[in-house]
């Protein structure tokens, strides 16, 4: 959707037109949704935060600045309503990244003998995910869905950036083994 | 080897349910609330009910803004006319001042007067031609129009052009009570402002080498010599001596207005060498 295009979805929602909103619904429930569920990581919290989500922008479309980029206006709120959500509700998440213990290996099905580029087997991308543990099950989701960087990741799990980055590559090494690579 | 995520975007999308349904609901209910709440800020019949206009509450109110507002002119008015009446009494005290001034000016001068008389009386034989002089002034070879203007008492000595107003008598009234401190100066004294007005009137009247003006106490009843004390009574008696030959006068006079003389008698010939036309 172009800015011109959004910018009439709002003037549209600020008229009382719902059309407004479903148009920005159509271009952008995806990439919002995706975004929320790469932070919350559950389907049921997604779709609550993405209904939120598009009430809210209904609501609030007044506060919207024109020309500041409106895909990454609708990121911001997307991401720090599921973070809103994530430190209400999933504080053991958040928790589970400062402790100190190393979960790395537990799920791992890789033998010793094989190298890291090598594939195993070819499964589904989100078995695949589900076969790393849930650290960096988070930082995947966060990184790859939701678009955030290793800083605002670092900042949001409150983990040096260092242990994230760390985290995230052996991720993705153990991702190549299922047949999935970073582009 | 798949991309990543291309793959898991994919993915997702995928899983993504149709939550418009959800959300129009959301919307509508939030629309819904709004229009709820808005009436509590726009006009209602309730809040009709509160601006009603109420006729009789309406003149109640104006009734009393009326009274409030005529107690306000009449505390006004009344705050002005007391600042009228110390305007007054300061420009009244100031015309006390201005008199208390003039009769030390003619304190000084019936001083000197009073010198000049005491040396005159060692050198010049006496002269009794005083009577002369009263009864017909013109008729004197010493008198001058330039001297001794035309005599008219009672307009010569008028209120007005004395200088003296009611007010005086505050400042009397003040004298008086100096006087009352000590009783033999009481019975004797007059004012200085008394004092300096009857000199000009009776030296108006021709009398010269006027001395001892003082009050009669023994000459009347006393409640008629101390006018400024009893402010019912309007005469006042004085004597004093005049002419080289110290020739005794009475005079009487009234206060109410200023000095007036009302009539002066020679008190050795019992003679009424002046008597007011008015009286």
């Amino acid at each position: 959707m172009t800015e011109a295009a959004f910018d009439a979805c709002i003037a549209a929602i600020l008229n009382g037109n719902k059309q407004g909103l479903k148009d920005i619904y159509d271009a952008y429930l995806d990439y919002i949704y995706r975004i929320i569920y790469g932070i919350v990581g559950r389907r049921e919290d997604a779709e609550d935060i993405t209904s939120e989500f598009f009430i809210k922008l209904w609501q609030q479309a007044d506060r919207y600045k024109s020309g500041s980029g409106h895909k990454g206006y609708l990121a911001t709120i997307a991401r720090n309503m599921a973070l809103d959500h994530m430190r209400k509700y999933k504080k053991e998440v958040l928790d589970s990244f400062t402790k100190e213990d190393d979960d790395d290996v537990v799920n791992e099905p890789v033998s010793s003998s094989d190298t890291e580029s090598q594939v195993i087997e070819n499964i589904a991308i989100k078995e695949a995910i589900s076969k790393l543990n849930p650290k960096e099950q988070q930082i995947i989701n966060m990184k790859v869905l939701s678009e955030m960087t290793f800083a605002e990741i670092s900042e949001t799990l409150r983990v040096p950036m260092g242990t994230v980055t760390w985290r995230y590559r052996e991720a993705v090494k153990k991702l190549r083994r299922y047949g999935y690579e970073e582009s | 080897m798949k991309n990543l995520e291309k793959e898991y975007k994919e993915q997702i999308s995928l899983e993504t349910p149709d939550l418009w349904s959800r959300i129009e609901a959301g919307v509508d209910a939030y629309e819904s609330s709004k229009k709820e709440a808005a009436p509590s800020v726009s006009v209602t019949d309730t809040d009709t009910k509160v601006v009603r206009f109420d006729t009789k509450k309406f003149i109640n109110i104006i009734g009393k803004i009326s009274v409030a507002a005529v107690l306000i002119l009449a505390v006004a008015a009344t705050y002005n006319v007391t600042r009228k009446g110390k305007s007054d009494s300061s420009t009244a005290t100031e015309a006390a001042i201005a008199d208390m001034q003039n009769a030390s000016e003619a304190t000084e001068s019936y001083d000197s007067f009073k010198e000049a008389e005491s040396a005159e009386m060692s050198e010049s034989p006496i002269i009794n031609d005083s009577p002369s002089v009263i009864t017909n002034p013109e008729s004197d070879s010493s008198y001058s129009k330039d001297t001794y203007p035309t005599l008219s008492p009672s307009e010569a000595i008028r209120p007005g052009e004395l200088e003296s107003d009611t007010n005086a008598e505050d400042s009397m009234g003040e004298s008086a009570d100096i006087r009352l401190i000590d009783k033999s100066a009481r019975d004797l004294a007059l004012s200085w402002d008394d004092a300096f007005i009857i000199y000009k009137g009776l030296t108006e009247l021709g009398l010269t080498d006027i001395t001892e003006l003082k009050a009669e106490k023994d000459s009347v009843d006393g409640s008629l010599i101390y006018g400024p004390d009893y402010k019912d009574i309007s005469l006042n008696v004085a004597g004093f001596f005049a002419g080289e030959d110290k020739i005794p006068y009475l005079l009487f006079y009234r206060t109410e207005s200023g000095i007036e003389i009302i009539a002066v008698k020679n008190n050795e010939t019992g003679e009424f060498i002046y008597i007011n036309p008015t009286e």
